[in-house]
């Protein structure tokens, strides 16, 4: 039998059905899409949070004020602490010169004050196994409770916001894709069907003729996987590109064109069936 | 040479409904016959047994010698290939051009001078202006010859037609039969199913063979 044939049924078969064959391309294309750069934020957000975790971090602003042995007090005991990796001081200058480096679109607000506005205050970095256990909540609760301690702050705040969105953002992630693979199989079953009905007939003929049908079956299958490859191919590219500039791994996000094509393999097995 | 025998063949499609009944005739290489009989005499039956879409229940139908049920599906294939069958209901593609039906054929068996075959075969049966024309755009009688086509394109070695003179009047009818009398004349067998019995003084070498309720009632 002739390769000809087969190329030429693959063309009707694209004329025949374009207009369906386009929408299974765009269904699978734009949620493709979607799943990509979703998965993608909730990756770099779980990213980010490992990072944030690579370091406990805290700052104790202490009161205007606070005589100079108290914080040599407080410095030592801070050195002593088994949980503290490394203690830093910053003082009035330091923590001036420090906002104007960091925030230098702000320095004029600083001239609204008479004196410098910034605390004097401690930098803490501790062991990670603090964070790990969660047990720096309550030191921070038992530094907050020393004499002169303005106010603590740890990036702990942060990890705990950033936990929060990040729950939230998988299980309506899980919501959505349960939703959506409910929703997308039997439509996705439906537009494989009417594609490959449309060609049942020719298999009788094909075997009335004396030819055997299943490399026309292939050809109809194949016809009929395009859009799904095509797709799964340019999210492929999208996916390459995300993981090659994004500041995290982006292999995980491959899973989602094999998804694709593992969907549409299991439909079209499905809808073969006369 | 027997290319076609069959030896007490009964077929039954249910208790109550026997298609044919000990039904035995031969068909040599080069014959022109003619299945005769009333709608549901059991000539489609007769049909569908010779290109194996049916096989008997009791009794033998012989290709070249070789029982069909005694065929595998590969051999079955092999030999529907060196028939050309003129199906009842067309079965033609009424979604392609006329040029496409003939094409999809001969593409399907391989074929490489596709073009002048076409042209060839649609100017044989005399639609060759419509070559470009969308087969369910076509008259009953153009559909006939376009069904005629696609059954001769490949030079088949037998012909089969299922009632290609239904719904068309007798002059269409009348062109039919010249085209497959002309396909005979090259050596090729040709059974025709049909009901019209007017149209059998048209040809002069024939076979008939006459069935009603499943058997053979006459045969000259």
């Amino acid at each position: 039998m002739s390769t000809r044939f087969y190329l030429n049924e693959l063309a009707y078969l694209w004329k025949r059905s374009r207009v369906e064959i386009n929408f299974l391309f765009l269904l699978f294309f734009l949620s493709g899409l979607f799943f990509t750069l979703y998965l993608s934020g909730y990756t770099y957000l779980a990213n980010l949070r490992s990072k944030v975790y690579e370091t406990a971090f805290c700052k104790v602003f202490l009161q205007e004020g606070v005589p100079d042995d108290y914080i040599v007090f407080l410095k030592d005991f801070f050195e002593k602490d088994p949980d503290v990796k490394d203690v830093r001081f910053v003082d009035k200058e330091s923590a001036l010169k420090e906002f104007k480096s960091r925030f230098p679109r702000y320095e004029e607000l600083l001239k609204l004050f008479k004196e410098n506005p910034l605390p004097i205050n401690f930098e803490l970095k501790f062991k990670n196994e603090l964070l790990k256990r969660r047990s720096l909540e309550e030191k921070l609760e038992f530094f907050s409770q020393f004499p002169y301690v303005e106010t603590v702050q740890s990036n702990y705040d942060f990890v705990l916001r950033l936990d929060r969105i990040i729950n939230t953002l998988f299980f309506v992630a899980v919501f959505l894709f349960v939703f959506f693979t409910v929703i997308f199989i039997p439509i996705l079953s439906s537009i494989t069907r009417t594609i490959l009905q449309k060609e049942f007939h020719l298999f009788e003929l094909i075997e009335l003729l004396g030819y055997d049908t299943k490399k026309a079956i292939w050809t109809i299958g194949i016809a009929a996987f395009i859009p799904a490859f095509i797709a799964s191919l340019i999210l492929a590219g999208i996916t390459l590109i995300i993981d090659s500039v994004a500041p995290f791994s982006g292999k995980l996000l491959y899973a989602i064109p094999l998804f694709i094509l593992f969907i549409q393999l299991l439909v079209l097995v499905d809808s073969t069936k006369p | 040479m027997t290319q076609i025998e069959f030896k007490n063949v009964c077929k039954r499609f249910s208790e109550k409904r026997v298609a044919l009944y000990d039904v035995n005739f031969k068909v040599k290489k080069g014959d022109f016959v003619f299945l005769v009989g009333k709608t549901g005499a059991g000539k489609t039956t007769v049909l569908r047994h010779i290109y194996m879409e049916l096989f008997p229940d009791e009794g033998d139908v012989l290709w070249e010698g070789i029982s069909t049920r005694k065929m595998r599906k590969s051999e079955i294939l092999k030999v529907r290939r060196k028939m050309g069958i003129i199906f009842q209901d067309l079965k033609l593609l009424l979604n392609r051009t006329v040029s496409e039906n003939i094409e999809f054929v001969l593409r399907l068996s391989g074929e490489k001078e596709v073009k002048p075959r076409i042209w060839q075969v649609l100017h044989n049966v005399g639609i060759v202006g419509e070559a470009q024309v969308i087969a369910g755009e076509l008259s009953r009688g153009e559909l006939q010859r376009l069904a005629v086509a696609r059954a001769i394109v490949t030079s088949p070695e037998i012909l089969l037609a299922d009632e290609p003179f239904g719904n068309i009047n007798k002059d269409d009818a009348i062109e039919i039969l010249k085209i497959l009398m002309n396909f005979n004349s090259s050596g090729s067998t040709v059974i025709i199913a049909t009901h019209n019995v007017e149209l059998l003084g048209e040809v002069k070498k024939k076979r008939v063979i006459e069935i009603d309720e499943g058997r053979i009632i006459n045969e000259y």
